[in-house]
């Protein structure tokens, strides 16, 4: 995920082997803008421990994504924003894949009586008035389908159906 | 908008519209040959990643598997629905296919003409898919001195 003026700054989101999640910070010495030669020379450090309060760390990441500056995070337990926004599925439930463009995202969600259901929900962000701080998100819920069994792979892509043009 | 997924026993790739409603829009069958009720062979590799490259016209599906492969499909719209034709398996290794994309919302900064024909892919080593005259070019990506910046992404 690319952040920063120039392109010289970024975040990398890393599951590990033991299904832990850490975030990185990459940060280039040079600017990287469009179609400019670049050394490739990055510094990487691990500013997981300041995002503790933020995200679900102690879970794997099944998807993430940048919207309006802050990280989506989305792991089997829920999706999470920073400590104050997060959606979470109930104790029978848990995500199993998912899949995330812009602010639009797909979830598989297996539930414990057997059930497993496509979910499709997208973040809202609201810009707030002048005086205020911060944007002001949340999770719309669009529609969800039973699926036949578990899927072995999901995307979600922008795709108008009834011009055949991708979005 | 829509949602890809991808099924194994048997292996199928189905478009889901997100509407209210989310219904399936089309299928596709890997193995045509093995009934919807049949285990396919537990040996086969199921689909592990998805992506969808296009420009000028055309537009291609690319179907990443467990075991090394990928298949792309070109979808072709006839009538009021839309079908997979000219299946090519292209074999690039032994480990799982991944595909290498941003999950920022393109649509929103591109100005120009609605293209996406350039795609990375990670199975052993690096490789770039570009879509040019319709047709898929595959290539390793082989590294040097000199690196080129070509998108720009997210930026607050």
């Amino acid at each position: 995920m690319t952040c920063g003026k120039e392109n010289s700054e970024g975040r990398i989101v890393v599951t590990m082997t033991y299904n832990e999640t850490k975030i990185l910070r990459w940060t280039s010495p040079e600017p990287r803008s469009n179609n400019m030669i670049w050394s490739g020379d990055l510094e990487i450090d691990d500013i997981t421990p300041t995002l503790a309060n933020h995200l679900s760390l102690s879970e794997p990441t099944l998807a993430t994504s940048l919207v309006a500056g802050s990280i989506l995070q989305i792991t089997p337990s829920g999706m999470y924003f920073n400590d104050t926004v997060r959606k979470q599925v109930s104790a029978q439930e848990r995500i199993v894949q998912a899949s995330v463009v812009g602010k639009d995202i797909i979830l598989v969600v297996y539930n414990d009586s057997g059930v497993w259901t496509l979910w499709s929900i997208t973040v809202d962000v609201t810009h707030p008035s002048e005086g205020s701080q911060g944007d002001d998100i949340s999770f719309s819920f669009k529609g969800q389908i039973d699926l036949p069994r578990e899927p072995s792979a999901i995307r979600l892509i922008h795709f108008q159906y009834s011009s055949f043009h991708l979005l | 908008m829509v949602a890809f997924v991808a099924y194994h026993y048997p292996r199928k790739l189905v478009i889901h519209h997100l509407t209210d409603t989310m219904d399936p829009i089309t299928q596709f069958h890997l193995d045509p040959e093995t009934p919807n009720d049949t285990p396919e062979d537990p040996r086969a590799s199921e689909i592990h990643s998805i992506d969808v490259i296009y420009g000028q016209g055309h537009t291609y599906v690319l179907l990443g598997m467990r075991h090394g492969s990928m298949i792309s499909c070109k979808l072709d719209r006839m009538d009021n629905s839309i079908s997979f034709v000219e299946p090519q398996t292209t074999k690039f290794g032994q480990s799982q296919v991944e595909f290498i994309t941003a999950t920022h919302d393109e649509v929103q900064r591109n100005l120009g003409p609605m293209e996406r024909n350039s795609v990375f892919v990670r199975c052993e080593y690096l490789w770039q898919i570009n879509l040019k005259d319709g047709v898929l070019k595959i290539n390793e990506v082989l590294f040097d001195d000199i690196r080129m910046v070509f998108r720009i992404g997210c930026e607050f």
